[in-house]
């Protein structure tokens, strides 16, 4: 790696930290660390808080409530310009009346960097970025892609302690996205740079974290790595929002040592290592069932659990079939054939039973 | 369930107006120059016209003005060249724009052109030219003569048309305001999508019932906007009733308002009267000034979008479109006849006498003005860059950097652009006169100097404001992001950004403030004369050719400078249409 580029990782705490707009709490009471050196993910849907908490990180909002530290130092009250945060915004906001060159240049030049220094970093940065031979254009005259590149390398080039990206990918067509994903993990990985990433979609949250942190209504409703958020969601919300869950009301009825006995649509489950917040006896659930976990068999088969249905429709999709199987009770469950033949298909009407692998079968809280 | 813990401590930083100290001082500066320059002008005139002489206070002159037959006609008169110049005004204003939006006329881009040249002359110009056209000894009079003579009627005289009296004012106010109308008009029409002149049409509308069912509803805010403007101009317009009115408006005792402001103070010392008509002068400008910032703006039809609509011409009924091409020629012919009349003008002689080509009122007007004409570009150029950077400076502050309160700041800061220059000078004369003995200005260029900068602040203000809703604030975070402090970010990302809206607001300054003479008629002083109140007493003293010459200079020097910021600019002339 270019020494010019090194960079010193720092973590970014949040601690308890509210944001309000007159009587909206756009941010409530969150805590969220940012590890040194990783990229966390901030996930939700539109209006969650998202926007709020990194600008609170990059120093355009102060918190009403609670500190924000990076490393080892409070940056409440620290204005933008004096922390060692840099942000690639959403519209990438480059200069409109400079060059690549300039803009580039411009956070060395502000902070007063020595002149024979600025030149070969700021040819580094765009390198680094890919954009050799571009330097003397002016900023107009680039494509999405290209003008997202010069706002990494504007923001990489002073050297930041952590890196502010929000919704990076949004204004690039869906192709260039996946491109741009990959190579904006493998530069942070190289780099070495605390990133927080800003995100409503998924895909790209789970594909590049190192955690994520699902946003829900001004709220943290889980954080941690992508994989324990899919397998071991903390909420309704949090299996809704990432993949596609089926849900089905459960009571559990006993406790035991290595799991748990719940009852659902008449049916005794037993669930190891199922939840991760405390349940007691007689209190509501909701089983998180992944499409993926269902099986769809005869409805006269027998051996593990499963529950009896009718097939309400189903969808072809080539690689996979997707299953609408209605049980008892008004509920429909989304069922994933992975390996469909045609000839074998069900049919709309077909009494089937679907079964469950019992062990990966999780539970969160139901509504109260 | 855990328990909900307590909220955390809320963290104590510095309040913002410490932690920004730039912004704070700024603040601080435009603040106290409103003050100074706004408010304690314009109060000073308010006590001053209800003082009487033993410390009391007195609404004598008010009730004096109200129940004077003398005083009534002059307010009459005032109101009715007003209405009906302004009635004028948004006419042609509207032929104007309707022509060059929507129709295909031929010579366009040259109608465009022309009908911005008035905005570029003093008002009293426009009303000189047209004594040297149609005065007792002007050409069209002259040649109007000799066809009567020729034709031996027993008054020779009697095809005159002698432009002095209530219609020859109301002819130049015209001249001089029906641009703003345009401006106005043609903004709203070019944002009124033509599409819904066509789902008019295509509903089976003839062209007659969409432009009076759809088009002119639409343009309804716009115009409305635009009349209360052009009043505003009109009522307190003071050129042309000077030159062109005395005594033969329609109460010809009376004069109007703002030349009777003028006469009772510089003419009959009567300061007490004085103030009394500059406040009369100012409810009406200010009510209007209210309404149009605070009611119309909510109203209007016309949202600016980015993309501006492409045009399909439509269908214009061949009699309008050439009714409109034979008024717009008319018009445009005549403006350039003023400019060229007062060139001719300055060459010749004896005007209307003796045609001989000379260089003599050149000579003299050189000669007896060359001071004044010093005086003029540099307090006007000054002033004019002060107000453009202070201007831009302060819609930074108010649009970017906002705190509770600042509409009123704005409000007050824009208020010079409401108040009529009569007022405007009158109160530099008494605030800062002596009368007052605080501080005393009267006669340096000092007081030229600051009276012609908040002037014109509104100006910049204005234009500022409207530049700033062009650049995202988002480019500014993203300086402060990579480390510019708010002057530097400010010095080398938002200045630059707005380099052409200073250009433009320091031309426009300029320009008013060379050819301003209703506020600097009260403070000019032997040492610390101006090229257009020069311009204006030879008008006043009859010496035509002289009062021609120095105009041919205001004429050139402005555009010299327009020439110069154009190519600065490197943008054309656009910026005069915002
Ligand atoms: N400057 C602001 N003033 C008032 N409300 C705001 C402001 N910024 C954001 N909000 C509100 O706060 C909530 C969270 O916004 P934001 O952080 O932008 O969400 P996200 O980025 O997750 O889409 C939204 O309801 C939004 O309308
Ligand atoms: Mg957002």
């Amino acid at each position: 790696m270019n020494p010019t580029l090194r960079i010193e990782p720092q973590p970014v705490i949040m601690q308890r930290i509210t944001k309000r707009f007159g009587a909206l709490a756009a941010v409530d009471d969150v805590t969220i660390t940012a590890e040194a050196g990783q990229l966390t993910t901030l996930l939700g849907p539109s209006g969650c808080g998202k926007t709020t908490t990194l600008r609170m990180v990059g120093g355009f909002y102060d918190p009403d409530e609670g500190t924000i530290r990076i490393g080892d130092r409070i940056v409440n009250g620290v204005p933008p310009h004096a922390r060692s945060t840099r942000t690639v915004f959403q519209s990438y906001a480059l200069f409109p009346h400079m060059t690549v060159f300039e803009n580039v240049a411009f956070g060395l030049r502000a902070t007063g960097v020595a002149r024979a220094e600025i030149g070969p970093r700021v040819e580094d940065a765009i390198a680094l970025v890919g954009l050799q031979g571009l330097a003397q254009r002016s900023s107009g005259q680039l494509s999405g892609g290209q003008q997202q590149r010069v706002a990494f390398a504007r923001a990489l080039v002073t050297r930041p302690e952590v890196l502010l990206l929000d919704e990076p990918l949004s204004n690039l067509d869906a192709k260039l996205r996946v491109h741009m994903r990959a190579e904006i993990r493998k530069l942070q990985q190289d780099l070495g740079i605390t990133t927080i990433y800003v995100t409503h979609d998924q895909e790209e949250a789970m594909s590049l974290s190192d955690k994520v942190v699902v946003m829900n209504a001004g709220r943290v409703d889980q954080q941690g790595p992508p994989h324990v958020i899919y397998e071991r969601p903390a909420t309704r919300f949090v299996a809704d929002f990432i993949g596609v869950s089926n849900f089905v009301a459960a009571t559990v009825v006993a406790l035991a040592a290595d799991g748990i006995e719940v009852d659902a649509l008449g049916t005794r489950l037993a669930l190891t290592r199922p939840t991760t917040h405390e349940v007691y006896a007689g209190e509501a659930g909701l089983l998180v069932l992944r499409p993926e976990h269902l099986h769809l068999e005869d409805a006269d088969a027998t051996g593990g659990v499963g529950f009896a249905g009718t097939v309400a429709n189903v969808a072809y999709l080539g690689a996979a079939a997707s299953y609408q199987v209605a049980l008892p009770g008004d509920t429909l469950l989304t069922v994933e054939d992975p390996a469909p033949r045609g000839a074998a298909l069900h049919r709309p009407g077909d009494r089937v039973r679907v079964r469950l692998d019992v062990e990966r079968v999780y539970v969160v809280p139901g509504e109260s | 369930m855990a328990v909900p813990s307590p909220r955390a401590p809320r963290l104590r930083t510095r309040p913002r107006w410490l932690r920004e100290p730039v912004v704070t001082a700024a603040y601080a500066a435009v603040g106290l120059t409103v003050a100074l320059l706004v408010l304690y002008p314009t109060l000073t005139i308010l006590v001053e016209s209800v003082r009487d002489g033993e410390g009391g206070l007195t609404l004598a002159r008010y009730q004096r003005f109200f129940t004077s037959t003398y005083f009534l006609h002059t307010l009459y008169n005032t109101l009715l060249v007003s209405g009906i110049a302004t009635a004028l005004s948004l006419v042609l204003g509207f032929a104007f724009a309707y022509a060059v939006t929507r129709t295909d006329l031929p010579l366009k881009g040259f109608f465009t052109s022309v009908v911005l040249v008035p905005m570029l002359l003093p008002a009293f110009l426009i009303a000189f030219a047209l004594i040297l056209l149609l005065g007792r000894n002007g050409v069209i009079n002259r040649f109007l003569y000799e066809v009567g003579a020729w034709l031996n009627l027993a008054d020779p005289y009697a095809l005159q048309w002698v432009v002095f009296g209530s219609h020859g004012v109301i002819l130049a106010q015209t001249l001089t305001f029906f641009p703003m109308a345009f401006l106005v008009f043609s903004a709203a029409l070019a944002s009124i999508d033509p599409r819904l002149e066509e789902a008019a049409e295509d509903l089976g509308g003839s062209y007659w019932f969409t432009l009076r069912r759809v088009t002119l509803p639409l343009l309804a805010p716009a115009a409305f906007s635009s009349a209360l403007l052009v009043f505003m101009f009109n009522a307190s317009a003071f050129g042309a009733p000077a030159v062109l009115g005395g005594g033969r408006l329609f109460f010809p005792q009376a004069s109007m308002l703002a030349p009777e402001a003028i006469i009772q103070i510089l003419g009959l010392y009567d300061w007490g009267m004085g103030t009394t008509i500059a406040v009369i002068l100012v409810v009406p400008s200010l009510i209007i000034f209210v309404f149009g910032e605070y009611y119309l703006k909510k109203r209007s039809y016309v949202t600016v979008t980015g993309t501006p609509t492409a045009f399909t011409l439509r269908a214009v009924p061949p009699t309008v479109k050439w009714t409109l091409f034979a008024v717009c020629l008319l018009v445009s012919a005549f403006i350039i006849g003023v400019v060229l009349v007062v060139v001719a003008g300055a060459f010749t002689r004896t005007w209307g006498v003796n045609y001989e080509l000379t260089w003599r009122h050149m000579q003299t007007a050189l000669n007896a003005s060359r001071g004044s004409i010093t005086n003029s570009l540099l307090l006007s150029g000054g002033g004019a860059a002060a107000a453009a950077v202070f201007g831009i400076l302060s819609a930074y502050l108010f649009t970017r950097r906002p705190f509770p309160g600042v509409r009123v700041l704005d409000f007050t800061a824009m208020l010079p652009y409401a108040l009529p220059g009569v007022v405007m000078g009158l109160g530099f004369a008494v605030a800062f006169g002596g009368r007052w003995s605080w501080i005393v200005l009267t006669g340096t260029a000092t007081i030229i100097f600051l009276n012609h900068f908040i002037r014109r602040m509104p100006f910049g203000i204005r234009s500022g404001s409207s530049a700033l809703k062009q650049i995202d604030p988002v480019i500014e975070e993203a300086a402060a992001d990579l480390g510019a402090r708010p002057v530097y970010a400010f010095r080398r990302v938002v200045f630059p950004l707005l380099r052409a809206t200073v250009l433009g607001a320091f031309v426009f300054g300029f320009i008013n403030m060379m050819t301003d003479i209703t506020a600097v008629i009260f403070l000019v002083s032997p040492r610390w004369r101006l090229l257009s109140i020069d311009l204006f007493n030879a008008i006043d003293a009859g010496r035509l050719g002289v009062a021609a010459a120095l105009s041919v200079i205001m004429i050139v020097s402005t555009f010299v400078v327009l020439l110069v910021v154009w190519r600065l600019s490197g943008k054309g002339l656009d910026f005069l249409r915002r």
